[in-house]
This record gives C-alpha cells, structure tokens and sequence, in this order.
C-alpha cells in the first residue's frame, strides 16, 4: 500500500510537469494575437486549414467613412447560411450610418450591428481557429486586434425519431439524436429544475468532441459526481466518436464482460435515472447517453415498466429474469442432462430423446457448440443486413436450415429447440450491452457443463457470483440491493412496486434529497 | 493494508469494499457456515447413539451449541474490531519483549488452525466421497476435492468483507430444498416410525449431544470474524437467530427421516438425506429424479461452509504474520496442497466419518479452552487492556453499542 501510495505520487508528479510542458508548446503556437490587418488574419487562417475548399471568406466594406474593410469567415457546411446572411452580413453592409466615429467602429459592430445571440470577442487566434472549426462564423475588422466569433452553428441533422434499440409499446417515441444540443434540450424539457447541472468537457485531442455531464444537484451524490468529473479528466485520447469510448475509460473494471454503465438512447430514461439520483454524460455525435452508476438489475428494467400498471410491469420483469437464466443456462443443462445426468430426464422424455439423438454423431457439446455458433453468426448477419433482407435471412436460417439439419440427421430435435428458446430469451433483455455478455458468458459454461457436469457448473456460478460481487460501479456494489441487502430498496427490482409505496429514492446510490414524495399525499 | 490500525481501532482510509459485516451478514454467515456437510448424513450417527431419541436430541446439541456461542460472542464484544489473534498477542504479550505475545499465543492459534485446516480437508473429503457415489461415478475423488477446495481457494483469499456478502447473496438458496423434505415426509412418513421414545439413558444422550456437534461445527470463524462486525454489540442476536435457525433446520431433517425410515434403519443409511430426497416424488415435476438437482444446491451449503474456515484460516496466518492485504491470495493458494492432502488422509468412509465425529468434538474443546484463557487473561490483566483501548471494559463498550443502536436501526 505504501509502496503504491509512493508509486502515486510519483506518476502525478510526472503528469504535472508533462501538463506544464504541453501548455508551453500551447503558448508557443496558440499565443498569437489577433492582427490589426484583416489579410493577414485570413491569410493565416487559410493557411492553416491547408486552403481548405470549404473555408468561405467573405470580404466586404463597411459603408462609414472612410470605408473600413471587413470579412466573415466560416466553414461552409457547418454553419446556418441564411443567418450569416441576414443578421451578420446585412446589418453590417446596410446599417452602418448608426456608426458615430471612428473609433467607435467596433464597439457599434459588436454592440448592435451583429444581430447573433451567441457571440464572443478575442484575441487569441487558436480560439478563434478552435470555434470556427465548431461550427461558428469569424468576424474580423481591418484594424481591429480584436476578433468575433458568432454562434452560427447549424448543420445538417437527423430529425428526432423513435429510438431504434429500445422500443417501448407504451411510452414516449422520442429518442436522442447526434446533435448534443437538441439531446440536452429534450432533457431540459422533461425535467424543468433549477437544480439540473450541466458539466462541460472537450475530449479528443483532434475530435474536440463536446461532452456534457448531466446530474441534478442535491439528488445525485456527491461523491460519485465527483468521481465521474475526475474520470473524465483523466481521459487523454485522440478521438471520442461513440460514448463507448469514455465507458471504457472510465468503467472500474475493464476486463469484467458486464456492462458497469447503462447506455440509453432514450432521453426519459436517461431522466427517471437522474431522478433516482445518477449521473448522465452525453457525447456529441451520438444518440446514446451513459448513465452511471450502474447495478446489475437496472440491465433488464425496460423504460416501459414504470409506465405500465405495476402489475403488468412485475410480471415482465420476473419473465426477464426467467429468460435471463434460459439464455445463461440451457444448453448447459442440456448438455449436463445429456452426458451426466440422464437419470433426471423423465423416462418417457429419454426414451423421445435417445431416438432423436440415436443418428447424431457427435457429443451433445459438440452438437451444442456448433447450433450455438451458427446462431451466433446469422444473427450476427442478419444486424448487418441491410433493411427488409435481415429477417428474412433470419427466417431461413434458423427455420429452414434448422429443420434440414435435423432431417439429415446431424442435430438433435430437441437441441434446435434449446436453441431456438435460448435465442429468443436473450432477445428479451432490454439492454443490448448487457444481453452481449451472457451470450458471452454461454460459452465457457457450455465447456464446463461437458467436463464436469452439473457439479461443475455450481462452481463456475459461483465463481462468476463471487466476480459480480467484487464488482462496483462508482462506489455502488453491482449486485445492490441484493447484497448487502437493502430491503427497502428490493421494492423495485424483481417486482415493481406501486409507485405509492416507492416514497423514497433508492439508498444505495446514496442520494442527497431521498424522498420522491411528500408525506402529506399520503391519502391520494 | 490492514483495515484496522495497531490499537485495533478502525482505520480512517476504508475504501467501500471495506464495509463492515451488518447484522443480517452475520446470521448469513453463521447459518450458511454451520450448515455444511453433516446435513447429509448426521442422522446416521446420531441414530446409531441414541436410537428414536435422536428426535429431540439433535436439540440438546443445539442447545450446547448456542450456550457455546453465547459465550463466545460476549468474550469477543469486549474486544470490538480485533480478532482473537490480535487480543491473544496484547493480553499474553509483554511491551519490553514486543515478539513475547506471538510466541506465547502460538499454541492456541495452532490448535484452532488445526480444526480449520483439518476441518476444510475432511468436508471436502466427504462432499467428494458423496458425489462420486451419488451423481458422477466415473469421475475420480481427487479431482473432485481439488476443484472444490481450489475453487474455495479462489473465494477464500478475498477480504472478509466480501465472503461475508458472498454468504448475504447464498442463504436464501438454502431454503430450496425443504418443500421436498416435507413432501418425503407427507408421503412415506408413518406415525410407528418414530416409536417408541426415551429409551436411552443420560449417558447415551450426552454422547449422542456430542455426535451431533460436527453437524454444528464450524462457529469458531467468529473469532475472526467478529473483528469485522459493524456493531458486535448486536451480534448476540443475530447469533442465536443463526443458531436456532441451524437446529430448527436440522430438527426438520431429522423429523422427515425419522419419520420416513424409522430408528432401525437409519443407522444403515450412509446418506439419509439424499435417500429422503430419492424418496419424494411431487407430480408434475418435469425432472424425474433429483439428487443431482438437490447436491448441486448442496454443493453451495458446502462450498460456503469451506469458505467460511478458509477464510478464517487465511485472516488467521496474514495477522499473525502481519502481511500485506495481497498475501491473501499466496497464503490461500499456498495451503491448497496441505488441504488436499489431508482430505486424502483418511482411508475410506468409515475413517472419514469417525475424523468428522472427532473434528466436532475437538472444536467444541479447542473454544472453550481459548474462551477460558481469554477470560482468564482478562481478568488478570484487565486494567491494562482498559488503558490500551476504548470499549475494552464491558460496561463501556455495551453502553457504546447501545448509543449507536438507535441511529442504524
């Protein structure tokens, strides 16, 4: 402990002084001021985008005398053209009689000629490189050592459309798009608190890429808030492009195949968990959030569950968990019965199952293996498929080369339905992340169920227990409320209680405000 | 590094994996690590001894037990956050001689890792033993016992902490098999069977009480555990809910095979458990016979017995040593190879099941001759254990206990 306490701080100290290294060659290049000269300006600015063909640099004059040259420069593509047009170039090309002298020029500009509402002035260049990069429109003044920056972003988006991945019957069809701003808006829009905090990031050394990191202060604890700001900093990459990038880096444990943060494409999930007093980071570019921390039940809540009568909701649930045993362990137990346990096969069963088997040339492991691969690959063909031939490939390959194989004699009838049944279970799971890994872990429990029998299995299962039980996710023990146990929170986990009876938030992500409703409706 | 300082106080940097052991943890523990392998065949001895009597005998056991277990738990409330380790080396320990303390406790701690080392080798033996006659008969018994005790190796070296949690998540799997218990004993049960009673004498009966203790064994981990307690003060409680949860458990078993094969025969049943099993049938069940189904859930009781001891063990040997947190893993994978051979010490099943008889015994006096030294030792040197810790004293640390109680509950 001492040792690596040392080890520690050696490695912060070595991180600072690189820190300090980069932020001289920061200086160096980034350091250079706005010119008086417009040319000069535009000159570098081209020159450093390599004459980019989609820089527009527009010169123009403004109408004072005398005349003062000027320019806009943006990225075509990135900005919102008819605003560039109408409320920086008109204003500033038609109403420049509002000018009163000469030194007054930028003052006016910026004051009330420029009609944008998100608006910056600077010297820096870098910054000013950095924000049209981001979409926003440049403004330079001959003469000026000052430059603008305008708010001009706008570029082509992908209208909000029913998430792809989660599908609810009943429910909102909403679900996140690419653009950070429209996802933290459908956010803001659901939840209309004061209280609800947005963090900003830039990671990606070259992406620059736009991390929001959502909590609503006073719910969500502060430790783990925390925590999540501190991971994120330590994030030193070239590029995020997909929110799976920053789940990688900031998850406890890296070499654990659960899933330890929930991704949602849903913004009223991503809203129900920071009630509940989590964390959401939101990555521009793409439609799924992460919700941190996570538990392993939360994986097979769906959206819908809180939205359906308690009943109906609990009863999906307790399926779910059934389902998630069936696509962990069925053709384990198929192949335990099979080649050890043949007594526990009802007779009459037996009899049924040594004829089909009577033809198979194989071991059941072998048979097993081979079904399960082969699943494995059409489903994995049928997610690339392009549209309408997806299920179709589905359709024939588990129906007609499933039947045919069976017919010729090489798989047993009873093991195409152990895997058809296995399939479908895991199609069950709400979250995809978290369905991935038991097919997974199917595998390895398939070879120990052939070695040793159900004996075997018991202590695999155990073994994997003992992992999720090591297991945490900012602080919150994975197998919570389970263990240690929080009876008040087992109300929303294998059941879904009516939410009459869910008063308080769940303990275990230690929220700070741990009442959802006042005790005064008590009656209603 | 250890969670507890030099003073025995808990240390201020815990990280949340190190989250002390809460009541219900507790019961977890003390149910899950006295149910282990005499489930299965402690009828069989206990028949042998005292006949129909067995019946209510089993209780006397119990009762023995549960006064042992009483005692136990109000020693180690005197010292809260140390295991029996710690307190030995202080109390018999001199502040000149630092080493003095080790060396002297070095017999008491030997003879307690005997019962644990020993203790885990024969569970294993017998669990094994039991597998291959009921479920795989073409496997080889070492193969069996050495994925067993290494996969408990695996478990064992981690913090106390976290075995604790692994007993929370594994009690309820416990409850599984009794609605079959009940339906053996709704279906073959005869009233004859459990005739005639109190035909043995007392000194049958004492000795039966003492058969029955290797089915109780196993509760001398609170020495260790106890340390890691969130309120040792309440463990009283959870203890005797632990105990007597054990001996109604038991009791049921014994009833149902009573019941079911009368005194004759049980004492020529070697697993009288699984023959009940064998013998319930409950229609509509889509699995024709279940002992594989019913000693996959016995593997768990076991495994967590073994656990619980190795992990006591592997607490016992890195305090003694004072090790580092990561020696764990090498002092457990380190006594994998002496617990494998002990397992494979005994001859056969007989000799397996005479060892287990003495095991109990062994325990039951190995405690409470270190119970004994304890309290001694308190008594002589009492005033010195005040000065060193808080809460040391009785009345103290009760009082502490109780203050907190209101705000945890």
């Amino acid at each position: 402990m001492r040792k690596s306490y040392t080890r520690k701080r050696e490695r912060r100290k070595k991180e600072y002084l690189k820190d300090r290294s980069e932020r001289k060659l920061d200086e160096k290049v980034g350091g250079l001021r706005v010119y008086t000269e417009l040319e000069k300006n535009l000159q570098f600015i081209s020159q450093l985008l390599g004459d980019a063909t989609d820089l527009v640099s527009r010169r123009f004059t403004i109408q004072y005398t005398p005349n003062r040259r000027a320019a806009v420069v943006y990225l075509d593509g990135m900005v919102e053209v008819a605003i560039v047009d109408e409320f920086v170039l008109h204003p500033l090309m038609t109403e420049a009689e509002n000018i009163r002298s000469k030194s007054d020029i930028w003052k006016t500009v910026r004051e009330s000629l420029v009609q944008t509402g998100e608006m910056e002035t600077t010297r820096e260049l870098k910054t000013m490189v950095d924000s049209l990069l981001s979409g926003d429109t440049l403004l330079f003044v001959d003469g000026c050592s000052e430059g603008l920056a305008l708010g001009t972003k706008g570029w082509a988006r992908r209208a909000v459309k029913s998430p792809r991945s989660e599908n609810v019957v009943r429910g909102p069809r909403e679900g996140l798009t690419e653009t950070l701003r429209v996802n933290t808006s459908m956010i803001r829009r659901r939840l209309k608190d004061p209280d609800l905090r947005l963090k900003d990031f830039k990671k990606g050394k070259r992406t620059k890429t736009h991390i929001t990191l959502m909590y609503i202060e006073g719910v969500a604890d502060d430790a783990v808030v925390k925590e999540a700001k501190q991971r994120m900093k330590q994030i030193e990459i070239d590029g995020v492009l997909e929110t799976g990038y920053i789940e990688e880096m900031i998850e406890d444990n890296t070499w654990s195949p659960f899933p330890q943060i929930q991704n949602t494409e849903r913004p009223d999930t991503v809203v129900s968990h920071l009630l509940e007093g989590k964390v959401a980071i939101l990555v521009d570019g793409t439609p799924h959030a992460l919700i941190i921390p996570a538990i392993f039940s939360q994986f097979y809540y769906s959206a819908e569950d809180y939205y359906e009568r308690y009943t109906i909701a609990s009863f999906l649930r307790v399926l779910r968990l059934v389902s998630l045993f069936i696509a962990l362990l069925l053709p384990t137990l198929y192949i335990a019965f099979i080649s050890f346990h043949v007594e526990m096969i009802p007779s009459d069963l037996a009899i049924t199952l040594a004829a089909g088997r009577a033809t198979v040339p194989f071991p059941s492991i072998v048979e097993a293996l081979v079904m399960e691969v082969s699943v494995e690959i059409l489903r994995e063909a049928s997610v690339r498929l392009p549209g309408m031939i997806g299920p179709t490939i589905g359709i024939v390959g588990a129906l007609v080369v499933g039947q045919a194989a069976v017919e010729a004699g090489l798989v047993s009838p009873l093991m195409v339905i152990v895997v058809g049944l296995t399939t479908i279970s895991s199609y069950a799971t709400p979250s995809y992340s978290a369905a991935i890994s038991i097919r997974l872990l199917r595998f390895p429990f398939m070879i120990v169920s052939a070695t040793l029998g159900l004996f075997g299995v018991v202590l695999a299962l155990l073994l994997m227990l003992l992992h999720l039980i090591k297991l945490r996710s900012f602080g919150v023990p994975y197998l919570a409320p389970f263990t240690p146990l929080h009876l008040s929170d087992l109300k929303d986990t294998v059941l879904r209680m009516p939410w009459r009876w869910m008063k308080k938030r769940p303990v275990i992500y230690r929220p700070g405000d741990d009442r959802r409703q006042r005790k005064e409706m008590d009656g209603t | 590094m250890r969670t507890r300082d030099q003073n025995g106080n808990p240390s201020e940097k815990r990280d949340q994996n190190d989250q002390p052991i809460s009541t219900y943890q507790s019961h977890a523990l003390l149910v899950n690590t006295l149910i282990g392998v005499g489930i299965l065949s402690f009828q069989r001895g206990l028949a042998e001894e005292v006949g129909f009597d067995s019946l209510w005998v089993i209780l006397i056991g119990g009762g023995l037990v549960w006064i042992e277990v009483w005692f136990l738990t109000r020693m180690m409330e005197k010292f809260p956050r140390q295991t029996f380790v710690e307190v030995l080396c202080r109390l018999l320990g001199s502040k000149r001689i630092p080493w003095l303390g080790r060396v002297l406790s070095l017999p008491f701690l030997l003879l307690i890792s005997v019962y644990w080392v020993v203790g885990i080798g024969s569970v294993s033996r017998t669990f094994g033993e039991n597998v291959i006659t009921a479920v795989l008969p073409r496997t080889p018994i070492e193969v069996t016992m050495l994925l067993m005790i290494a996969t408990v190796a695996v478990v064992a070296s981690n913090r106390i902490q976290t075995i604790a949690r692994f007993n929370e998540f594994l009690l309820p799997i416990l409850y599984l098999p009794i609605p079959l218990l009940l339906a053996a004993l709704i279906q073959w049960g005869e009233w004859e069977n459990i005739l005639p009673l109190f035909q043995t004498g007392w000194k049958e009966i004492m000795r039966g009480a003492f058969t029955a203790f290797f089915s109780y064994s196993g509760f001398s981990v609170l020495f260790i555990y106890m340390a890691y307690y969130q309120q040792p003060f309440r463990a009283i409680r959870s203890h005797s809910t632990a105990i007597g949860f054990v001996t109604l458990s038991y009791w049921t078993v014994m009833i149902s095979s009573l019941f079911v094969f009368g005194g004759y025969e049980l004492p020529d049943l070697v697993w009288p458990t699984l023959a009940l099993i064998k013998a319930a049938e409950i229609p509509g069940m889509f699995l024709e016979r279940l002992e594989s189904a019913i000693l996959s859930i016995w593997v768990v009781v076991v495994f967590t017995t073994m656990v619980s001891l190795f992990a006591a063990w592997v607490d016992l040997v890195v305090s003694v040593l004072r090790l580092d947190e990561h020696w764990r893993k090498w002092v457990a994978w380190g006594t994998v190879p002496v617990l494998y051979l002990v397992a494979s010490w005994p001859g056969n099943l007989d000799q397996v099941f005479t060892l287990n008889d003495w095991l109990g015994k062994f325990e039951m006096a190995s405690v409470l001759l270190i119970l004994l030294i304890l309290w001694l030792l308190g008594w002589i040197r009492g005033n010195r254990g005040r000065n060193r810790t808080a809460g040391t004293k009785n009345k103290d640390g009760k009082n502490g206990g109780k203050s907190h109680a209101p705000t945890s509950s």
